[in-house]
């Protein structure tokens, strides 16, 4: 298992992360979400020790990470702004960084390259975005690691190849017990394969659970009644969020839904009641919403 | 968890270095165009091609170590690579060590020229500079990219790094010319001749004093050290660095700071070297307006931003009270010496005149057995022309004039020979210690100058004065013939004349006729005393210029054998035959 605890790091006077825990579990895929430049980018280097932190740890199965520990040569970290060597192909790459992973895997390169259909001779800094991302996270793969950091790997990418991703991904997280943490702003896309998810915002992690707790939690009830609804009489079912449009009363809640609905029935005459299932971005935007991002009037 | 050791280092540096085939393959070609082929079709001197080509050698492995290092001031380079197993220690010790290979293949190649162009192997005496300065080079390059966030900004804490010691060097040796500025006596030259001739040895940190020396344990030890210390300050510095400042300037705050107050140092600094300025209060403000404008400019690139933190506010007032503290305690201390007047008594010997580079003459002499001999004395004045008096009166002398200046350091020189006139003492103490003090003399017409005169004319018309300054007139070991040979040539407009007939015996008589007359005269002897070779400075003459050079050959001092028979280096003195001496002009029938 992969943890952060109480990561904090100041830009000059700018604190990026405040306080950050996160708990990555093995063959888990963890999905890091949150606002823009709200420090996603920043906690993935630190925890590949680009960055040093100020405060805080970072253990993998209980032993502390270091920079120049055995454990953090098992990590693979495949940056949204991706390099590769000058004039080096994807077979020179390989050769490369063969030298550097000891589970590097040939015959996985081989049958990825083949899968994703890339041209392993040309010249990486000339390919597509796109093709790009491709060749790197085929060397991400390759590479066995015990830790693999994404960060906003599917960004710019075809459904079709999206969709080749998660299922070598999938795979690999099932067939060599990898922790994989994905950074992403695409909610959809990590809403189908993450397993957990921890949402970030201005330096800090507003939650972390499991994604299915998470939307067990987190309620959203449509309903019609006769007379006029005022949310202040249902307070003890923490309803985060109140919207009516026309006749139709929308509410997002942590409270027991099946208790909302007797006490609605209760008082009113219930004409309508729909339970709705929550997506991770609906979450992602009522969570965020709670801290007051993406609130503001015009 | 059990983790199985991976040994990456060698292959990855196996894999670089042949990742480095094509430079070495251009650099090749480069070299030997430019070192043999050229000269080789010009057919013109060759050590001037070797000499560029050592040129070109330092700029190609400048330019090597700034592009392998440049990964660190990209974000993402610096990220893909700071994310493999390879420790960026490890990553910047393959750099060094393929730059120092590269650097070893482009000596070979000029070694090869050399060799190949049958050029003098003295050449080869340059490499006991080259080597270090190339491998310090290497090492610094490494050093500066870490501490950077931008290759050019490397490229220039390179060549700052490496002139580090210099700069320090000009930076003290402000703060003593400041000190001379404010306490009597006291030169900025002579006190940094002696700081870095006990403490702060410049030449061996730069090893130019292996030009003229056998490499020795010390050379070899030095340059371990220098690399030691820089492999160091990397790895102290790479577990320190501020990744997320890559892209500024510099990556550490605190090396931004440590160079612009250095930088802001130098700029008044090196005015003061080029200035010359009485006022010693305009003097410091204008320096201090120098440093606090320099400073800001430099925050102010470095910051990319126009207004200045207060931080770096504070760290401009903070170091240059330290700089003013330091220098006012060089003050205070000096101070306390100001008016020391040694007793004659205490003195073996002691010198006045104007020669403030003196005292390295002497303490060469010096240094094998701590003593001035009486044969270091002699050669001092047969080498040099010093007079260093030792009767026991002269130096009395010595002492009532350095009263005289302390109390009064004005000499009212009417025709201004001077532009800054200076006068210097110099004691040989008993007790094996040296005083040397330095004086500025100060030209004001309300001065007194007969106190001084006086003191002077009882120096200059002593017999002591008189034997050792023109030993070679009144010493008659020179006149026996056993020893010495003694010849005179006479010289008029730059012209040697062989009209007139020489005379040893002769002119030597007046000449010393001359010398007693004039040494009876009391005007301007101070100004001959503070004056080259104790002779009124030039003036303009009507009539024609007549010199006479007396050469003075050790016959028992041959320079070298050639055939078996010795080859004599002859000393030449020149005595200008100006109107005080009438009595050699009449002699000689010269107009």
């Amino acid at each position: 298992m992969l943890k952060v605890e109480n990561l904090s790091k100041k830009f000059g006077g700018f604190q990026v992360l405040n306080n950050i825990s996160i708990h990555a579990e093995t063959s888990q895929i963890y999905g890091l979400v949150g606002s823009n430049g709200c420090g996603k980018t920043t906690l993935l280097k630190h925890i590949m020790m680009i960055f040093n932190q100020d405060d805080g740890s970072i253990f993998y199965d209980d032993i502390q990470v270091r920079e120049d520990s055995e454990i953090i040569k098992e990590f693979y970290y495949v940056q949204d702004n991706l390099f590769f060597p000058y004039q080096y192909t994807l077979s020179k790459l390989f050769s490369y960084e063969k030298l550097m992973y000891k589970n590097m895997s040939e015959d996985k390169f081989s049958e990825l390259v083949s899968y994703f259909n890339i041209d392993k001779n040309k010249n990486l800094n000339k390919m597509s975005k796109g093709q790009r991302k491709q060749a790197a996270f085929v060397m991400a793969i390759s590479a066995q690691p015990k830790v693999l950091l994404l960060d906003e790997i599917v960004d710019g990418l075809d459904a079709v190849i999206k969709r080749k991703f998660w299922d070598v991904l999938i795979r690999e997280v099932m067939d060599n017990e990898m922790t994989v943490i994905i950074s992403s702003h695409d909610l959809k896309e990590l809403d189908n394969i993450c397993d957990k998810v921890g949402i970030m915002h201005e330096g800090r992690i507003l939650k972390e659970e499991n994604l299915e707790k998470m939307k067990d939690e987190i309620k959203r009830v449509q309903f019609a009644v006769e007379g006029e609804f005022d949310v202040s009489e249902f307070k003890e079912f923490s309803i985060i969020k109140y919207v009516k449009i026309g006749s139709i009363n929308i509410c997002t809640l942590t409270g027991n839904v099946d208790e909302f609905r007797n006490k609605l029935e209760e008082r009113f005459n219930v004409l309508l009641f729909d339970k709705l299932s929550m997506s991770l971005e609906e979450i992602f935007i009522t969570e965020l919403g709670g801290a007051g991002y993406g609130t503001e009037k015009k | 968890m059990e983790q199985k050791k991976n040994n990456i280092f060698m292959p990855l540096l196996l894999y670089s270095l042949k990742n480095k085939r094509n430079w070495f393959l251009l650099s090749t070609v480069i070299i030997l165009v430019t070192t043999m082929l050229i000269p080789f079709i010009l057919r013109v001197e060759e050590e001037l091609f070797i000499a560029f080509g050592i040129f070109e050698v330092f700029v190609l492995v400048f330019i090597n170590c700034l592009v392998d290092n440049s990964f660190l001031h990209n974000d993402s380079k610096l990220a893909y690579y700071k994310s493999k197993p390879a420790t960026l220690r490890q990553q910047i010790s393959i750099n060094i060590i393929i730059n120092v290979i590269f650097a070893a293949y482009l000596l070979l190649l000029i070694v090869l020229s050399v060799v190949f162009q049958k050029i003098d192997y003295e050449i080869f005496e340059s490499f006991k500079l080259i080597i270090p300065w190339l491998s310090a080079g290497i090492f610094l390059a490494a050093l500066s990219s870490v501490l950077s966030g931008n290759t050019l900004i490397a490229g220039v804490m390179t060549i700052f790094n490496f002139a580090l010691p210099a700069i320090i060097y000009l930076i003290i040796q402000f703060m003593f010319s400041i000190l001379e500025n404010m306490v009597a006596g006291f030169s900025a030259n002579v006190l940094m001749d002696y700081f870095v001739n006990n403490f702060y040895k410049l030449e061996y940190i730069y090893f130019s004093a292996y030009q003229n020396m056998d490499l020795d344990f010390i050379y070899f030890l030095l340059l371990g050290v220098i690399l030691v210390g820089i492999t160091l300050l990397i790895f102290k510095m790479l577990k320190k660095r501020k990744n997320e400042n890559t892209g500024s300037f510099i990556v550490f705050d605190g090396y931004k700071y440590f160079v612009s107050v250095i930088a802001c140092l130098i700029v008044p600094a090196a005015f003061s070297v080029v200035s010359y300025n009485n006022n010693i209060v305009s003097g410091i403000f204008v320096s201090l307006l120098m440093a606090a404008l320099t400073y800001y400019i430099i925050i102010a690139a470095m910051e990319r931003s126009f207004r200045i933190s207060n931080l770096s506010m504070k760290v401009f007032v903070i170091s240059m009270a330290v700089f003013v503290a330091m220098t006012g305690s060089t003050v205070v201390i000096a101070s306390r010496y100001k008016n020391v007047v040694p007793a004659a008594e205490d003195v073996r010997v002691a010198y006045v005149g104007n020669d403030g580079w003196l005292y390295n003459s002497i303490k060469r002499y010096i240094e094998d057995d701590g003593q001035l001999s009486e044969d270091d004395i002699s050669v001092l004045r047969e080498n040099y022309g010093t007079v260093l008096f030792t009767d026991r009166e002269n130096i009395e002398t010595v002492t009532d004039l350095h009263k005289e200046i302390l109390s009064d350091n004005n000499y009212y020189d009417e025709k201004e020979y001077y532009y800054s006139p200076q006068i210097d003492i110099i004691y040989g103490m008993k007790d094996g210690s040296f005083i040397i003090r330095e004086y500025r003399i100060y030209n004001n017409s309300g001065a007194d100058n007969a106190t001084k005169d006086e003191i002077a004319h009882r120096l200059l018309n002593s017999q002591e004065f008189k034997e050792k300054n023109y030993y070679y007139l009144y010493d008659e070991k020179y006149y026996s013939g056993n020893d010495y040979l003694l010849s005179f040539r006479l010289w008029y407009n730059g012209i040697e004349s062989a009209s007139v007939e020489l005379n040893t015996e002769g002119i030597r008589q007046h000449l010393i006729k001359d010398i007693d007359e004039k040494s009876g005269k009391t005007d301007n002897n101070f100004l001959r005393l503070s004056s080259y070779n104790y002779d009124m400075p030039y003036k303009e003459y009507d009539g024609i210029m007549y010199y006479l050079d007396i050469d003075v050959i050790d016959k028992n001092r041959p320079d070298y054998y050639e055939g078996g028979k010795p080859v004599y280096n002859d000393k030449v003195y020149t005595i200008e035959l100006d109107e005080d001496f009438k009595n050699t002009r009449k002699y000689l029938n010269l107009k």
